[in-house]
């Protein structure tokens, strides 16, 4: 019976962790897309001055 | 929604996982991926996965009346199997590779659950057919279908390895990915033995290792 129990703590931690890790890694996914699409589209104003 | 149709192609056949944030999809290689990247693959993979096999379980649940204790009883064994498995496999990998990163392993892992998970839904309702109609293989197509996904989600971890390292660690890799698969499988087996029966009835492999590999005795 205690296994069961470990077994349903280990399956809230693991439901928690990944939301709350979700949480923050959209967050900063969304910022690093954001950086790429700014670089790119520099590279490209910078390309079309040369 | 970005990293979800990385996953599903990362989780696909093309040998190669592009980056969306740089407009690719095939090109690149699967490292061009930052490690935020990976994680969240991770991480939505898990939440996916365990939120298939919750599915799996309330349809196949619902010819034994057990839709709501399978609810949380199906992702209880995946997740606890996973994590009586995952920390003796990263701790083979650090002793076997150096270029082999922790992360790599865990979202081969997780797509692989993802990919078995899902299978494991959509024959959901082919179970739940025969589970109603057959009394020759209605119990047996639970755990038969619990099998194949199993199955499917092996050759996706092998191949999504592949992916993450190429063919060149594979040597490294051999020990623990089979210890990750075996330690999974037995811890399964035997959770599922001392947890509610899944099906109507408590089937073979719900027995745990004492039913297949009976003693002499």
């Amino acid at each position: 019976m205690i296994v069961l129990v470990f077994g349903f703590a280990g399956l809230a931690l693991v439901i928690l962790v990944c939301a709350l890790l979700t949480r923050r890694l959209l967050r900063e996914v969304a910022l690093e897309d954001a950086d790429a699409a700014l670089r790119s589209e520099y590279d490209d104003l910078d390309q079309g001055k040369k | 929604m970005h990293t979800l149709s990385w996953l599903v192609d990362f989780v696909g056949p093309n040998m190669t996982g592009g980056n969306p944030a740089h407009g690719d999809s095939s090109a690149d290689a699967t490292e061009n991926a930052s490690k935020s990247r990976k994680l969240l693959a991770i991480c939505i993979a898990s939440l996916l996965a365990l939120g298939a096999a919750s599915l799996w379980g309330v349809v196949v649940g619902a010819h034994g009346h057990l839709a709501l204790s399978n609810v949380l009883t199906v992702p209880m064994l995946i997740a606890a199997s996973a994590l009586s498995a995952l920390p003796l496999s990263l701790f083979a990998l650090k002793l076997t590779s150096q270029k082999v990163h922790a992360t790599d392993l865990l979202l081969a892992y997780t797509s692989a659950a993802f990919a078995g998970c899902t299978t494991l839904l959509l024959l959901a309702p082919l179970v739940a057919i025969y589970q109603q109609s057959s009394s020759l293989i209605g119990t047996a197509v639970g755990p038969v279908s619990t099998v194949i996904a199993f199955t499917v989600g092996a050759c996706v971890f092998f191949r999504s390895l592949l992916k993450v390292q190429g063919t060149g660690a594979l040597g490294a890799l051999a020990v623990p990915v089979l210890l990750l698969i075996v330690v999974q499988a037995a811890s399964l087996v035997q959770l599922a033995s001392l947890s509610n029966p899944l099906f109507g009835a408590r089937t073979r492999l719900g027995h745990g290792i004492d039913a297949i590999a009976p003693s002499n005795e």
